[in-house]
This record gives structure tokens, C-alpha cells and sequence, in this order.
């Protein structure tokens, strides 16, 4: 039988069920253990990254401590894998070697033996709690009395002194998305992100959609930065805030595990949601394979097709919840609805009539580059009247294009070159057009977790920062069913949801427009 | 010297990054141009670039200068996969080729400037003042003495550089020349000493040019690392 991963907010007794409580038993068996062992709580969290002076800083390492080999170093070190196709399997087998070694050092402690990882679904509509941060993370005892391990000083949230998401932070828009696989040019960064080779961060780099929204988000909002820290020092942020320290903190194992089973939800939701089947993805990445401790002593190299399955033997769990937070709704009818199409006649068109082409082209852009120093930012886009009219003839609902084929473009927002050193910046971001009653819209939320290391130009990126890619379909056709013809004069706003410094040099190079379709 | 396990599974990486780069998007035309630029060069007698020490002092040469295109035909397009992809997916779709070919005069420009100092400075002055079987070496020395220092390292991290592009008008052609020509700038900077080994050598030189072009390949694959002095032709 598979171990059942369960949401935290839903365990029996709050704060300490025994989940928790046994989990907080492991961690601090784990944290017990040295740096140079492979199954010690630093040792992996320096397999998601690691950073010699920031974990000095931190006290993560103290003078005189060993390093482990330099082939443990070279083989498991610093894998984590950030705006790449790779995103999801990697994190799922991390998980499953870290949940292994937790399990093995509760059972040593006389816990059970089926103990899974919980897992913190922040955006569960259903549960008034889901958004608060789950108490036994914050308590200062054990109900024993002993200092809770899963506690931690470097977790500062979004500069109010507490952590508390909002609906918009964790909205599971990415669900809506068709394709797994995504690409850099200005469409669809696909749900599981885009084609990369083995990618701790490269220079031509885009989140996909789950990870940039809820993960990016949630990372940044409980990590945050502390309220007058320096924003150059790395030392004012939160672990959870930054790829060299996230996995210091017990909390980011919850979030984890939410990420991995919104990948399970998605699959579920509709037959047409697939993972590739490309081998590329199935058995890389080719230049460096994946390799994460076991606590029998054994190191698991692994790839994609590993761990599709969350029952085969290494990973073994299932999640208590997989639903579908969009009810099953058949969101290609829904948007044949919203373009003014009867209702039902989707019915007949193919699952393959439906897919949109993927070449993505540019429609229009901005003219400057934003600096966002802590107030609102607000940038007109100007368009190729051709290219936008192109777009929203697509839109054009014909009786008789229900016959055979309806794919009508897709639209979406790049925020590009989004560079700057806070990694705890949250922006929201807002589109509107003058010519439409509508009041403007939220199009989703950015995250700013790994922007600094994406700006330094000494790091993977070169310095170029990461490009966001925001679907605004929706959007653009509640504008087309307005009446709206073109696509002129689209304002977008970006308001900040974290506090936001000068000093944070935070900009954004380039705000476009792209549409996807044939 | 032992070839230790780690050097060569770091060589493995490096083929593997390689290839992923020159088969993905830009990849497959721009190693087409470069195949097309070594036929030329092999073609034309192997790209005999410096003139023999007697040959007359022009200021412009225009063989030498040929070879010396053909060499950066040859040699150049992989590296660019990145920036080529830049452009063409940044601009609008009317104007993609456009902004490539601007680029791509932007980046040529700066490497032929280079290659004239290069060639006609450098490169003859080595010839000129050193013995025929010293040349070579002396080129070696260069290359490895600039490989090691930091300049060359924030060149080499600076040929990552990705910027926004304008999408209209003149601000569009003005933006993506810069590029072309900052993407040179860093290119020469990083690659310039390692261009003077093949143009020095006149015997086997497409041998020796493949071998730097491979080396400069594997370089521009590899992560950006802090800018320090660093043992020449070494990854860490």
C-alpha cells in the first residue's frame, strides 16, 4: 500500500498531530547529524544549493567543519532545477530520497512506519485556515517542552512580521495550461517549464507556470527579507527566499510536496494534460544525471521517467487530495462560451482540432525600462496594428468554424529581463485597456526567489535576469467579447506586494505582448 | 599527467551542453553557416591568413582580410545560438531577418576591426621579430597568458548578455547593431588571443583552427564564474 502524503491543515489534532510531531523528531535527528554525512539535514539541503560565505553567515557551516568529498560535492551538490523542464521530476525524486531518510530516522526513534510527508495546499478555496501558515512551524516548544526544530529565525515573511498568503499569491491558474513542455519565445512557458539541458540556472531563462506561480510567490513570501536588513546582504533575507538556502528550512518540504501534487492534479484533470514523452525528458538531462542519497547507504541516479509514477517502488505515496480546483470544467467550451460560441458546440470538434500551434510572435511592447523602487509602476504597450488585428480576428467566432477546427490564439504578457538583488519581491500584476468598461485585471503574480543569482553576471544567467511570461487569454477575450477590436493602448501595472527599495535595483527590461497560434 | 575521472566526466558535460546548445532552436542554420565556412576555408587552401613576411605592407589587405572572414564564418555562428534566438524571437516577425542580418553587421564589424589589428598589427609583428619555429609558441604563450587573467573571464560572462530589444523604428535597428557589436566586443575580448594561434600557423592551420574553435565552443557553453586569475585552460 502507498504511504498517503496528507494536508497539513486537514491533520486530525493542530498544531501537533503526530505527523507533525514525528516529523519535527526526524528533522532534529537529521540536524544532528554532520555536514560531510549524506543523510545529515545540511547535506541535503546543499544538494538543492549551496553557498560557502551565506552558510557561514548563517551559522549553517562553522569554521573547522569538514566538507564532504569533492565527488559527493561534484555528484550531489548544487542540483536544484530552476526555470527548466526538469523542475518538477527533479524536486519529486529530491523529495522522495529526503522523505525516505526522515521515515528511516523516525523509525529508529520508535515512530511509525508509514510515515509520509504533509504536505500545505495554500490555495484550498474549501478551508477558511489554508492560507496561514501552519502554527507548529512557528510554535518555540515541542508539546514535550523542547525547542521545535521546525522552527527557524530566518523566515520573515512579507515584511509585516507575519506570514499570511493571500488568494492572489497562490492562485492555480498554471492548471489551466494545455502543454507540459513550454519554450522561451514569448508564449507559453508551458506548465512544467522549458526545454533546458541539466539547468542550475542558464542565461536564457523562463519559469514555467506552476513554478512561477504559487512556487516562486510562496518562496519569497515566507523567506521575505528583514523590514531595515540591506538589500545587497544576502544575510537579510529569509532561507526560504533563496535557491542557495530554501531547503534549510523544514517548512520547505510542505511546500514541496504541494508543488509536486498540483503536477498529480493536473495530470488528473483532463486526459489531454500529459507529460512529454520526449526521451530527452524522460531519461536526462544527457550532460549531468540526477543523483540523490539513500539512508541505505545507496545513491538513487534517476531521471524523468523514474518518477512519473508516484507508486513505483522508490517513491511509494499517494496524496490524500488530487482534486481538480477548477471542478473539471472543460475550459476549451468554456472559452468557446466566453468568444460567443453556442453552448455544446465544442462537442464536435477533436482533442487535435483544439491544440494550439506553439510558434509564438511578438505583437507589441513597451518603450522603456521600468524601475520598480517601491510605488506602483504603470507602462503602455504599443502594437503592430497588423499582428493585433491578426490576434483578434482568431477571436472572431464563425458558425462555421465549429466544422473541423477552433483554435484560437493565445495571449500573453512577458515581463523580460526582470532583474534585481531582492529576492524577496513580490509583484502583482495588472492589464487594462481604455477602451473596455471593465475594470483592470490581475493577470497573475511574480515572484522574485533566485532573481538575484539570475542577475549577477557571474552566475548562470549572465546576468540577464529571468523573463516572465503571463497568459492573459482570458482577458483579451472577455476584451474581444466587449466589442474591442484592436489591442492599442494596453496599460499594464505592476504593484508591488512585498516593500520594494531603490536599493533593490529591481527592473524590468522589456514589457511585451506575444501571441500563440498558427 | 593522469586524466582524473572528474576531468573527464567534465569533458562529457561540456560535449553533452554542447550538442544540446547546436541542436536546439538557432543551433541547426547557424552550424550549417559554419560547416558552409569551413568547406570555404579547407576550399581555399586551408585560410592562409597572415602574409609572409615579405609581402607587401598594404594597410589594407584585402586576401588577408578575406581569409580572415572566412575564418570567422567558420568559427563564429555556434557561439551565437543564444543571441541569434535573442534577436529573432524578440523582434516582430516582419522584421526578424532584418534585425538578424543588423546583428549580425553589428557583430562582424567589431571582429573585423579586430581581425585588421589583429592580423596586420599582431600577428605580423610576431612574424616579423621572431624566428618561423618561434611564432607559434610565442602565439601560445599570448593566448595562455590572457586565458588566465580576470579581464578574460568577465569578457567570457559578458558574451552571456541577453538585453531588451525595441521593437519599432529606428530604436529597433539601432538597438540590435548595439547588441550585435557589444556581443563582438565581448567575443574579441574573450577569444582574440585564442584567434591568433590559427593565424599565426600556417601549416595545418584548419587543424588548429577547429581545435581553438572547439575549445571556445566548450568555453561558451560552460557556467559564468567569478572574474580571478585562474590556471589557463583549466574549468575550475
Amino acid at each position: 500500500m502507498p504511504r498517503v502524503r496528507r494536508d497539513v491543515w486537514k491533520l486530525d489534532q493542530q498544531p501537533w498531530d503526530d505527523v507533525l510531531l514525528w516529523y519535527a523528531r526526524g528533522v532534529n535527528e537529521l540536524m544532528h547529524r554532520k555536514l560531510v554525512e549524506r543523510t545529515s539535514w545540511t547535506f541535503f539541503g546543499a544538494i538543492h544549493g549551496f553557498d560557502r560565505s551565506v552558510w557561514t553567515d548563517f551559522g549553517y557551516l562553522k569554521s573547522g567543519d569538514p566538507l564532504p568529498s569533492q565527488a559527493d560535492q561534484e555528484q550531489f551538490w548544487k542540483q536544484c532545477q530552476h526555470q527548466s523542464w526538469y523542475f518538477l521530476p527533479w524536486h519529486r525524486g529530491y523529495l522522495a530520497a529526503f522523505e525516505e531518510t526522515v521515515r528511516k530516522a523516525i523509525i529508529g526513534l520508535g515512530g511509525p512506519a508509514d510515515w509520509a510527508l504533509p504536505y500545505w495546499d495554500y490555495s484550498d478555496s474549501n478551508n477558511p485556515n489554508a492560507l496561514t501558515f501552519p502554527p507548529a512551524f512557528s510554535a518555540p516548544t515541542l508539546p514535550t517542552g523542547e525547542p521545535n526544530p521546525l522552527l527557524v529565525d530566518r523566515r520573515f515573511g512579507d515584511g509585516t512580521g507575519q506570514i499570511v498568503l493571500r488568494p492572489d499569491d497562490v492562485g492555480l491558474n498554471a492548471l489551466k495550461e494545455t502543454r507540459f513542455e513550454g519554450s522561451t519565445a514569448g508564449g507559453s512557458t508551458g506548465f512544467g517549464g522549458v526545454r533546458t539541458p541539466f539547468s542550475h540556472f542558464g542565461p536564457r531563462s523562463a519559469n514555467g507556470r506552476l513554478e512561477r506561480q504559487p512556487h516562486n510567490v510562496v518562496h519569497s513570501l515566507i523567506g521575505g527579507r528583514l523590514p531595515d536588513g540591506d538589500p545587497q546582504d544576502p544575510r537579510s533575507y529569509g532561507l526560504m527566499s533563496m535557491p542557495i538556502t530554501a531547503a534549510l528550512d523544514p517548512i520547505f518540504w510542505l511546500h514541496h510536496a504541494n508543488i509536486d501534487r498540483l503536477w498529480e492534479s493536473w495530470l488528473k484533470r483532463s486526459p489531454s494534460n500529459v507529460n512529454p514523452a520526449d526521451s530527452a525528458w524522460l531519461t536526462g538531462p544527457a550532460d549531468r544525471r540526477f543523483a540523490v542519497p539513500f539512508p541505505d547507504g545507496t545513491t538513487w541516479i534517476f531521471s524523468a521517467a523514474d518518477v512519473v509514477n508516484t507508486k513505483s517502488p522508490r517513491l511509494d505515496y499517494v496524496y490524500e487530495s488530487t482534486t481538480d480546483p477548477f471542478g473539471g470544467a472543460d475550459l476549451f467550451a468554456l472559452r468557446a462560451e466566453r468568444l460567443g460560441a453556442p453552448a455544446g458546440v465544442t462537442d464536435r470538434i477533436s482533442p487535435e482540432a483544439r491544440v494550439t500551434e506553439p510558434e509564438a510572435e511578438l505583437i507589441g511592447t513597451n518603450d522603456e525600462t521600468l524601475r520598480v523602487q517601491g510605488d506602483v509602476v504603470e507602462t503602455r504597450l504599443r502594437m503592430d496594428s497588423d499582428v493585433a488585428r491578426r490576434t483578434m480576428n482568431t477571436l472572431r467566432v464563425r458558425p462555421e468554424a465549429f466544422a473541423d477546427r477552433f483554435a484560437p490564439d493565445r495571449v500573453f504578457l512577458n515581463l523580460e529581463n526582470v532583474s534585481g538583488v531582492n529576492d524577496a519581491a513580490v509583484l502583482y500584476v495588472y492589464v487594462s485597456h481604455p477602451a473596455a468598461d471593465a475594470p483592470e485585471t490581475m493577470v497573475g503574480a511574480v515572484g522574485f526567489f533566485g532573481v538575484r543569482e539570475a542577475t549577477a553576471p557571474d552566475e548562470g544567467h549572465g546576468g540577464n535576469g529571468i523573463t516572465e511570461s503571463l497568459d492573459i487569454t482570458e482577458w483579451v477575450d472577455q476584451l474581444r467579447s466587449a466589442g474591442v477590436e484592436d489591442l492599442d493602448d494596453i496599460r499594464v501595472r505592476l504593484v508591488p506586494r512585498t516593500p520594494i527599495h531603490p536599493e533593490d535595483r529591481i527592473s524590468v527590461g522589456r514589457v511585451s505582448l506575444y501571441r500563440q497560434g498558427s | 599527467m593522469a586524466v582524473s575521472a572528474s576531468t573527464v566526466r567534465a569533458a562529457d558535460r561540456h560535449l553533452r551542453r554542447l550538442w544540446f546548445g547546436l541542436t536546439t532552436e538557432a543551433g541547426p542554420p547557424l552550424l550549417a553557416v559554419s560547416l558552409a565556412g569551413l568547406v570555404l576555408v579547407l576550399w581555399t587552401g586551408g585560410g592562409n591568413s597572415v602574409p609572409h613576411r615579405h609581402a607587401a605592407q598594404r594597410v589594407l589587405d584585402v586576401p588577408a582580410a578575406g581569409a580572415w572572414l572566412l575564418m570567422l564564418v567558420a568559427m563564429m555562428p555556434p557561439l551565437l545560438t543564444d543571441a541569434v534566438s535573442h534577436v529573432w524571437t524578440r523582434s516582430l516577425k516582419r522584421r526578424r531577418r532584418r534585425q538578424v542580418l543588423l546583428f549580425t553587421a553589428g557583430y562582424g564589424f567589431v571582429w573585423m576591426t579586430a581581425g585588421w589589428l589583429l592580423v596586420s598589427g599582431v600577428a605580423r609583428l610576431v612574424i616579423t621579430f621572431l624566428p618561423g619555429l618561434l611564432a607559434a609558441p610565442a602565439a601560445v604563450a599570448v593566448a595562455a597568458l590572457w586565458q588566465a587573467t580576470p579581464a578574460k573571464q568577465a569578457c567570457l560572462n559578458r558574451c552571456h548578455a541577453l538585453p531588451p530589444l525595441s521593437a519599432f523604428g529606428l530604436a529597433a535597428d539601432r538597438d540590435v547593431v548595439r547588441f550585435g557589436m557589444a556581443t563582438g566586443g565581448s567575443c574579441v575580448g574573450s577569444c582574440w588571443a585564442l584567434m591568433l594561434v590559427p593565424s599565426v600557423i600556417n601549416s595545418a592551420h584548419a587543424v588548429v583552427m577547429l581545435a581553438a574553435m572547439a575549445f571556445m565552443l566548450a568555453e561558451r557553453q560552460a557556467r559564468c564564474r567569478p572574474a580571478a586569475w585562474r590556471i589557463p585552460f583549466r574549468r575550475r
